[in-house]
């Protein structure tokens, strides 16, 4: 399964930005139209990263650049340092399931499943082919189909 | 002859045994430590650096023994800082800061200098 998640590796992220529940999101891989009319006109990535249930961070080096904890207005401001980037490494992390997100400029976006009542998944990336990997409750990884019932 | 064994009533963790990356209410993970040790099982314990700072709690859930080490499964359920996020290579792990760690590209949590303060100022009745 990480070998599916490594396939955004070398492929460029041309979108941040916000979803419902100002969860983040990135946009990467191709530029594709969207399949629904409502939305006619717009792109979507070939792969989508969306953080659900998680607090996420980004960070240069030693330096925290932005986080989940601040508002929208302000982190939505800061993401965009990684947009027209290419994806360098995406990983697992085995002992605390964090998500790690390496961009070719140099910044890192880690994903900490932290959620106290976890319902929701932690994140989600979608895959062509209506596939996505998803880490469910209990920091289980998952591939499943998007395009039936849940 | 026999099993010796550590019994503990304070997680106290090392970056390179499993010390959190971050500090946040609900993050899980394990640290391993050497030997046969016991710890409190589904009850709040503290939790320490390596340089006996109180960071806050965690829950361990699961104890794993091997024989020659100890899988401490647990969660963090109470964080005593303000602020306490993830950069990475700026760790400064206090006055006995493990050498072994110089150099090396490890999670490290970064600490404002007004939170190091507060905890130094907490008398926690421990010497």
């Amino acid at each position: 399964m990480l070998e599916r998640l490594r396939e955004v590796v070398g492929k460029p992220c041309w979108k941040a930005c916000v979803s419902y529940g100002d969860e983040l999101t990135l946009d990467i891989g191709d530029k594709l139209p969207y399949e629904q009319k409502v939305m006619a006109g717009k792109l979507t990535g070939e792969y989508v990263l969306g953080v659900r249930d998680s607090y996420w961070a980004l960070t240069l080096g030693t330096k925290h650049i932005t986080d989940d904890n601040e508002g929208v207005d302000i982190f939505l401001n800061k993401v965009k340092v990684i947009e027209s980037t290419l994806i360098t490494d995406i990983n697992v992390d085995g002992r605390f399931s964090v998500l790690t997100v390496t961009f070719d400029n140099g910044y890192i976006l880690d994903v900490y499943p932290t959620a106290e009542e976890q319902e929701l998944d932690y994140w989600e990336m979608f895959l062509p082919d209506n596939e996505f990997i998803h880490m469910k409750p209990g920091r289980v990884l998952a591939l499943d189909r998007s395009d039936v019932p849940m | 002859m026999g099993l010796q064994v550590e019994f503990n009533y304070v997680l106290k963790l090392k970056h390179d045994q499993g010390f959190p990356p971050i500090l946040k209410v609900g993050l899980e993970g394990y640290g391993i430590k050497d030997g046969y040790r016991i710890y409190p099982i589904n009850t709040s314990i503290s939790l320490m650096d390596e340089a006996n700072r109180y960071w806050g709690t965690v829950i361990i859930y699961k104890l794993v023994q091997t024989g020659i080490k100890t899988f401490i499964y647990y969660r963090i359920n109470k964080v005593l800082v303000k602020q306490a996020f993830a950069t990475r290579n700026n760790f400064t792990p206090g006055k006995r800061a493990s050498k072994s760690l110089k150099g090396k590209r490890v999670r490290k949590m970064p600490l404002d200098v007004e939170d190091i303060k507060e905890f130094e100022s907490i008398d926690w009745g421990i010497k």
